[in-house]
């Protein structure tokens, strides 16, 4: 498959969270304030590619030889928490302003839908290694985008005068099918 | 199959080893309340949550709270 | 019959996916039709018991600080044991949830009542717990797919997973009146945005009345 092909489809035409609704929890949450949906994207960018990576080698270096493969669920989720608390724990140490930029969404991406379905992802599509690299980087930067642009729109959503029963996520709701209907005019756009 | 329980009580020792470095150490100065500006959210398993914090951070929010 | 409509009405307001809007990414993806929602619902209320007791069970033995990482050992063992028996035994529900399975381990509420409940309280409790939030979950997810199916096909159908034999099937809309966006990504998104809305009007209007009285 070509490479661009596989970051565009990734990042616009087969959106993580428009299409295939991974990742909601965060874009509820998270997406109130601008400076917040920037801080959360860099980290679930950096949080994916390094798991998918360790993930990676680690499904065929070692389960597939030990032919463990159907323990691929729980080394997954461990290996991503493993992952998190580690990087959480170098911050700490070394980093106390990348700390206090990022350090708060860190536990939320331990259960995070996005990065345990990119690791997944990887495994079952039967990417190869630099295949695997794109989508990894990709398919984030497509969820940093949608949040970023949510969060644009929620900003000034929550000044606007909502009907009371709508105040809050339920609107939020709606900007997004909107937003996925727009989405969906890239199918086939390559 | 001993391979399994082997392979996985190696991995989950190391994500308990891991985890308990993370809660053991301090967070940096300046940055003991950031939990206080999230609450986005209810789960009690995110680390930011009160019931995860340091006795000594949930007594100066407490005690932010009563004054 | 009045103790029915106290645990409706507090299905209603204390709704995990309504209300505290948490596993909303299976929730939105998989409630095209009936059988789907059925399917994860069921494996949802499996799982969510099994792990309650569980956890309950091995609380007093485990130590404090590394409660996390035992207890997503234990739903990943579980989700995985559960993946694999509806791989083999019903391949229908496989094909139709997809990776929705293995994403039940990331689910924010097993872990979120591991953590708020079944730690804490004994194991006949926990297990009534869990019961009591896979329940709710479940008509969650019927009450979605229910209104998605009927409004995007008009068909209203029931099939045994172990099988494939249909159990019942009855067309409530002609097809030139059905809507098929519903069964897209934007019909999800708006109706679990009407719901949601649906759900907040009823908990304002109990607000209302609780604050008329005082």
């Amino acid at each position: 498959m070509e490479l661009f092909s596989l970051f565009f489809g990734a990042v616009v035409i087969n959106n993580v969270v428009l299409t295939k609704f991974l990742g909601m929890c965060p874009l509820l949450g998270v997406s109130r304030k601008t400076s917040s949906a920037i801080g959360m994207g860099a980290a679930v960018v950096f949080v994916i590619f390094g798991s998918s990576v360790f993930t990676y080698a680690l499904y065929y270096q070692v389960l597939v030889p030990l032919n463990l493969q159907y323990m691929d669920l729980i080394t997954f989720i461990l290996v991503i928490a493993a992952f998190v608390q580690f990087v959480e724990l170098v911050l700490k140490k070394y980093s106390p302003v990348l700390y206090k930029a990022l350090g708060i969404y860190l536990p939320l991406i331990t259960t995070n839908c996005v990065v345990l379905y990119v690791t997944l992802f990887n495994i079952t599509e039967g990417f190869t290694f630099v295949e695997m690299i794109v989508y990894s980087l990709a398919a984030p930067i497509g969820f940093m985008l949608v949040l970023y642009i949510f969060s644009t729109i929620r900003e000034r959503l929550d000044l606007a005068d909502v009907p009371a029963a709508f105040k809050g996520n339920p609107i939020a709701l709606i900007v997004a099918a909107l937003m996925a209907a727009v989405f969906t005019s890239f199918v086939g756009l390559i | 199959m001993l391979n399994a329980i082997i392979y996985l009580a190696a991995l989950g020792a190391f994500y308990a080893l891991v985890y308990y470095l993370n809660h053991r150490t301090p967070r940096p100065e300046g940055c003991e309340e950031i939990d206080a500006t999230c609450g986005t959210c209810s789960l009690g398993h995110c680390g930011n949550h009160p019931s995860q914090q340091f006795t000594e951070v949930k007594l100066t929010l407490k005690e932010k709270n009563n004054a | 019959m009045k103790s029915v409509l106290n645990y409706g009405m507090s299905l209603l307001k204390e709704n995990p996916v309504f209300g505290l809007y948490l596993g909303i990414c299976s929730t939105l993806a998989i409630t095209i039709n009936l059988n789907n929602a059925l399917g994860m619902g069921i494996s949802v209320i499996i799982i969510l018991t099994i792990s309650n007791v569980v956890i309950s069970a091995i609380r007093k033995i485990t130590p404090d600080e590394i409660r996390i990482p035992v207890y997503i050992v234990v739903i990943a063992t579980l989700v995985k044991a559960i993946e694999l028996l509806i791989k083999a035994y019903a391949p229908a529900i496989d094909q139709a949830l997809g990776i929705f399975i293995p994403l039940i381990v990331v689910n924010c509420i097993i872990l979120g009542r591991a953590e708020a409940f079944a730690s804490k309280n004994g194991v006949v409790a926990s297990a009534l717990d869990g019961l009591n939030m896979g329940v709710a979950y479940t008509m969650s997810l019927v009450a979605m797919s229910l209104v998605r199916q009927i409004l995007a096909t008009g068909i209203v159908d029931l099939s045994n997973p172990f099988t494939n034999a249909e159990i019942f099937s009855i067309t409530l809309i002609p097809s030139q009146y059905t809507i098929p966006i519903f069964s897209g990504a934007i019909g999800a998104f708006l109706t679990f945005a009407l719901l949601a809305a649906g759900i907040s009007a009823i908990k304002n209007a109990e607000e209302k009345k609780l604050k008329g009285a005082k």
